[in-house]
């Protein structure tokens, strides 16, 4: 598979295990590459491996998470039955594939850019890279499905390799960048030396502080670095970057920065973003190749895990290009808008996707509820249903297809004037905001 | 009664809501939020109550939060210099305003809840089976 800047692909982020009927079922086909993070191979390398190969030729690649142990050694422990802390398992079975200069850190030190001797950076890249190309193809040989795949000559190795990396930080911006570069300069040779299982494009990731993104001095100094050695791609994730929440300025600035990235004329991909991304990654605008995303989630994501939570119930408005809380967000919005007067409406104002024409009845009130029930877990607190959650997953994933497929035909500007005219109807709405239709019209107009 | 906690607010509350005859019903799930107060008056209207020490802003907020699920939504909170702003505010969202007097220990309507409409008619039938089922009686 070519990976080409303008080519809308769809990128979907493995979460959990709940989530691969997702990826098995009917949408499989409509998903360009999935992103898997490196702990969960490392933790179920047989039960990710025969899952991988029930994706047939799928592609795909890892994200090898090496910024996990730049973080805060709090960050990656939980608290053991006893009450201690102890490093997360699939962080620790990571850091054992990785080596000694991160296994003996793990949980203890945080390793910073700059603290590294080229030893250690090389072995880093050695075995992340060796990770990352076999540990899939390596785990399934051990299964029994290898019986039936073995002949067929399928190789289950990623799409593309990612270099380790650094979280870039505006504290130690000059270092980060250093290590990085020697990282993607290392794996480039390993790649290439004839000892390496088979050749791959190595990508560059780039884990940016928004305070990076902002300061143009910084930012300028990122993409400039790249100079000395062009990786054969791009991966982007702007930490906490939320395209609905963002000032105007913010997202020009985004903007910016994926068209200067652009002039190594390498493919970029961004890991979380929302229909924004999507439309630059449109033939139109061809700023960046692809957008990824979850399943109902991770349009944008913090580095440092914030931590669970309570799942709420969410609902996609497709119109709106937002998730919103079902309660009381999307009620109010429908009971505003009056939405909800029949199907009829409903359909032609909200959402026709599958899903909905299936769950919404002439009675939609009762229909829309099937997106929001909750149930009062052991702890008091109430959680989405399962069918909920499906219900809700299905109608996002039906919507998100939609959005891509459209992105990568229509002209921008018609995309711009779906955005005024949504924005539109937004401003009549008293009990939620939708400003950032507003915003995302004028930088992609600019 | 020193108001040192919430609770205390909504103990000192009990005498005007039995007074009312109102029939109540403590801390109400909806959803992942608690509602403190569920009250039936004799028309058999639904009302929330959320009280508030300090913060009447997220009060404002929690009560608009559920009142689709209402047929008015209350905040009830001790006087204080806040007043006005949050009158202006209450009156714009329709809900009303109880204020807890600390000198005469005494609870007042300062501004009456406007009827919602139109409500999320499964939420208002969700609060009224809940309370149903859990028992609902006059408040104590």
């Amino acid at each position: 598979m070519s990976i080409e800047n303008g080519q809308c692909l769809h990128i979907v982020l493995f979460g959990t295990f709940g989530e691969n009927k997702y990826f098995l079922g009917s949408y499989k086909e409509s998903f360009d590459i999935i992103g898997f993070n490196a702990n969960i191979i490392a933790h179920a390398p047989e039960g990710m491996a025969a899952f991988i190969s029930q994706l047939s030729k799928k592609s795909y690649f890892i994200d090898p998470q090496t910024h996990a142990f730049q973080q805060p050694t709090r960050t990656i422990m939980r608290k053991s039955k006893d009450d201690k802390l102890v490093v997360k398992k699939s962080i620790s079975s990571l850091a054992n594939k990785y080596g000694s200069a991160i296994e003996k850190n793990v949980g203890k030190n945080q390793i910073f850019a700059g603290s590294l001797i080229e030893d250690e950076i090389e072995e880093i890249c050695k075995n992340t890279l060796l990770f990352e190309i076999n540990k899939i193809q390596n785990s399934v040989e051990n299964l029994e499905e290898w019986e039936f795949l073995k002949d067929t000559g399928i190789e289950l190795r990623p799409e593309f390799l990612v270099a380790p990396y650094f979280y870039l930080e505006p504290d130690n911006l000059d270092m980060d960048l250093e290590d990085n570069m020697k990282f993607l300069n290392k794996a480039k040779s390993i790649v290439s030396s004839s000892d390496f299982p088979c050749k791959r494009d190595i990508f560059a990731e780039l884990i940016i502080h928004k305070e990076v993104l902002f300061d143009s001095k910084k930012i300028s100094a990122v993409i400039d670095k790249y100079k000395t050695c062009i990786p054969d791609g791009f991966l982007i994730w702007i930490d906490d970057f939320s395209e609905v929440s963002v000032s105007e300025d913010a997202l020009k600035k985004y903007k910016n920065f994926l068209i200067a990235l652009g002039q190594y004329n390498k493919p970029i991909i961004v890991m979380h973003g929302s229909y924004f991304s999507i439309v630059l990654a449109g033939k139109n605008l061809g700023h960046i190749a692809g957008v990824g995303h979850g399943i109902e989630y991770g349009e944008h994501r913090d580095v440092i895990p914030v931590g669970g939570g309570v799942p709420r119930a969410k609902f996609y408005f497709p119109k709106f290009h937002k998730r919103i809380s079902y309660h009381p967000d999307t009620q109010d919005v429908l009971l505003e808008k009056k939405w909800i007067k029949d199907k009829k409406t409903y359909l032609n104002h909200v959402c026709k996707c599958s899903i909905c024409q299936e769950t919404i009845s002439s009675d939609v009130v009762s229909g829309i509820q099937e997106y929001g029930k909750t149930k009062i877990g052991k702890d008091g607190k109430a959680y989405p249903t399962a069918k909920a959650m499906d219900k809700s997953r299905r109608h996002y994933l039906n919507n998100k297809i939609e959005e891509y497929h459209r992105c990568s035909i229509l002209p921008i500007s018609k995309i711009i004037n779906e955005l005024k005219a949504s924005q539109k109807i937004a401003n009549e709405i008293k009990s939620h905001t939708f400003n950032h239709l507003r915003k995302w019209a004028n930088v992609l107009e600019s | 009664m020193e108001l040192k906690f919430e609770e205390d607010l909504e103990k000192a509350a009990i005498p005007f809501f039995r007074e009312k005859r109102l029939l109540c019903s403590w801390r109400v799930p909806l959803y992942d939020r608690v509602i403190d107060l569920v009250a039936i008056d004799k028309e058999s209207n639904l009302i929330g109550i959320e009280f508030k020490l300090r913060n009447w802003k997220r009060a404002l907020e929690q009560v608009r939060t559920n009142l689709n699920a209402f047929d008015y939504g209350y905040v009830c909170l001790p006087g204080g210099n806040y007043l006005n702003r949050l009158l202006k505010k209450a009156k714009q969202l329709g809900i009303g305003v109880m204020i807890y007097n600390e000198d005469i220990r005494t609870i007042k309507i300062i501004l009456e809840a406007q009827r919602v409409d139109p409500q999320w008619i499964p939420n208002v039938e969700y609060i009224k089976n809940y309370v149903k089922v859990r028992g609902i009686s006059y408040c104590q």
